[in-house]
């Protein structure tokens, strides 16, 4: 798969084909795996991506034509497909199904790809794309994680949250993101959290928030889930234990053992000399 | 023979109420004092103080607490002080008292404590004023308590304290948080004094028994240790001798020290007596 001389061909039609777009003056960003690339990933590139807007479809097939790379339109409806000998460009107007516009490339940031600088859409714009593409024909969690891995930081993923949030597979690799410590849980102010931050920022709710001022309550976090452990003096702060660590970590799952401290009578019968 | 009933970490407040008082009828039966070691709040409220005061008013013996860290987090430490006072309860913040028993006077010299951790792996006052400010309040506490306690006019002498001057009865807990669990400049102060007997609370996960480093036997009542109402430990003779421990308690112990050690009426038949639950 890593083969070096494939891979060197595909980066030099990736630099081909954003070539001939610059020149004709059509608004591109670089997607998908060579986005990645251009982000910090493993340079495993086997196809090139690039994002234009539809209305674009046109000049670009004309563009390419003139620079010698064939190109023609799909059924599918939503690319154009360039052909440099036997590599192939993918030039997307519809990105996981929204269609590429003025603002999305405009959000694109300027990168070295490849000893060659060009417009890659932006880390969450990225990953928005891919998981906007999970589907149940195409639920393959592998190929996005190695992707979203070394650029985890440059993700505002509290907005991938909110743009994913009717999305059920999108839902899911986020889990799967939480669980594997990738990302934070929800709330974390950006960047990646740890199960133990966060173990350590419920502990900390449940002895600051003026609710339960509890400190000896155990805090794990395992595989996305919320471990609470310890005693409490009544049932009712069992429970308020449970709703500071639920707003401490909202959307995970919480189980909670905290159980109540039974007092048994002294045994005053022995007592004495 | 005085015998001593103590608890603590009771973290009372309106949704946890009656407790500790239906088993208090009676007490002075089995016990001439009460001891509360601190956390006798959750939240540190005046509202939960009421609650307080009328779960250990007059139940038949005196009553001689110091607060906890709970007692504090509002700030309030000083209304609730004068609360428990005018509801009968002693209350001790590096101060002590001495009470006529029938079996002899029993001096209690207490406070609050607070942590810094114990020999090997202790805090000291040095670097940051904010490290040098938290050490030396505990040592400030503990001194306060020790000279309290030396000055006792007494024949049996009690530290009562809410932070753990040992490390014996932590067990359970973490190791990480010893330092945030007592101090063993408590134990220092209890030993400075020969105290008969260490009572505190804060350790929710240790154990009950332990000892200082000068043989002082060490309890903590914290109440999911005991997990009962609370335990009574018997000082004077007829009770176990001191724990061999340092120069001073074999010192102590060649001699006719008439302090006891015995807990809820265990028979007096060694450490086992005071094992956890
Ligand atoms: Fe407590
Ligand atoms: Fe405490």
């Amino acid at each position: 798969m890593s083969d070096a001389a494939p891979q060197a061909a595909l980066l030099e039609t990736m630099k081909k084909a954003a070539d001939v777009l610059h020149r004709a003056g059509i608004p591109f960003a670089l997607a998908g795996g060579c986005a990645a690339y251009a982000r910090g990933g493993a340079p495993s590139v086997h196809d090139v991506d690039f994002a234009i807007r539809e209305k674009d479809a046109d000049a670009a097939a004309q563009a390419f034509a003139a620079g010698g790379m064939t190109a023609q339109r799909p059924p599918e409806g939503w690319l154009l497909k360039a052909f440099d000998g036997e590599h192939m460009v993918d030039l997307i107007y519809r990105l996981g199904g929204e269609p590429v516009t003025g603002e999305l490339l405009g959000r694109a940031e300027e990168l070295e790809v490849a000893a060659c600088r060009m417009p890659v859409l932006s880390a969450t714009d990225l990953v928005l794309s891919w998981l906007r593409s999970l589907s149940e024909h195409y639920a393959d969690f592998t190929v996005p994680l190695s992707f979203v891995r070394p650029m985890r930081e440059q993700v505002d993923w509290d907005l991938v949250r909110q743009e994913t949030a009717g999305l059920p597979f999108a839902r899911a690799f986020l889990v799967l993101l939480e669980g594997l410590g990738v990302i934070g849980a929800a709330g974390t102010a950006g960047g990646p959290a740890s199960p133990d931050y966060l173990a350590g920022r419920i502990e900390r709710a449940l002895a600051e928030d003026p609710r339960t001022h509890e400190l000896g309550i155990c805090v794990t976090v395992e595989q996305g889930v919320v471990y609470l452990r310890g005693e409490a003096a009544g049932e009712r702060r069992c429970q308020l234990i449970e709703d500071v660590a639920r707003q401490a970590a909202p959307g995970l799952l919480i189980r909670n053992e905290v159980s109540v401290i039974e007092v048994q009578p002294p045994r005053t019968q022995e007592a004495g000399a | 023979m005085i015998r001593v009933a103590a608890v603590s970490d009771v973290h009372l407040g309106p949704d946890v109420t009656g407790t500790i008082r239906p088993h208090l009828a009676g007490i002075a039966d089995h016990a001439d004092v009460l001891l509360l070691a601190g956390d006798l709040t959750q939240h540190g409220t005046t509202d939960e103080t009421e609650i307080v005061a009328a779960e250990f008013r007059d139940i038949g013996v005196p009553v001689v607490a110091v607060l906890g860290n709970h007692d504090y987090q509002c700030d309030s430490q000083d209304a609730i002080t004068r609360m428990l006072q005018a509801a009968g309860i002693t209350v001790l913040e590096g101060s002590g008292i001495v009470l006529g028993l029938p079996g002899g006077r029993l001096g209690v010299a207490g406070t609050k404590g607070f942590g810094g951790g114990f020999p090997g792996r202790c805090g000291s006052e040095f670097g940051e004023p904010e490290m040098k400010a938290f050490v030396r309040h505990s040592r400030r506490l503990a001194d306060a308590m020790g000279t309290a306690l030396r000055d006792l006019d007494a024949d049996f002498r009690v530290a009562l304290t809410h932070y753990s001057p040992v490390a014996d009865t932590l067990a359970g807990e973490p190791p990480e948080i010893y330092p945030f669990l007592g101090s063993y400049f408590l134990a220092e102060a209890a030993d400075s004094a020969a105290a008969e007997l260490a009572v505190h609370g804060h350790a929710h996960a240790g154990q009950e028994c332990g000892v200082t480093p000068g043989g002082t036997p060490v309890r903590n009542v914290a109440l999911p240790v005991l997990r009962r109402a609370y335990a009574v430990y018997c000082l004077g003779p007829g009770g176990l001798p001191r724990a061999s421990g340092g120069a001073e308690s074999r010192r102590r112990s060649a001699g006719s020290s008439p302090l006891a050690r015995t807990g809820v009426g265990e028979p007096s038949s060694g450490n086992r007596a005071f094992a956890r639950r």
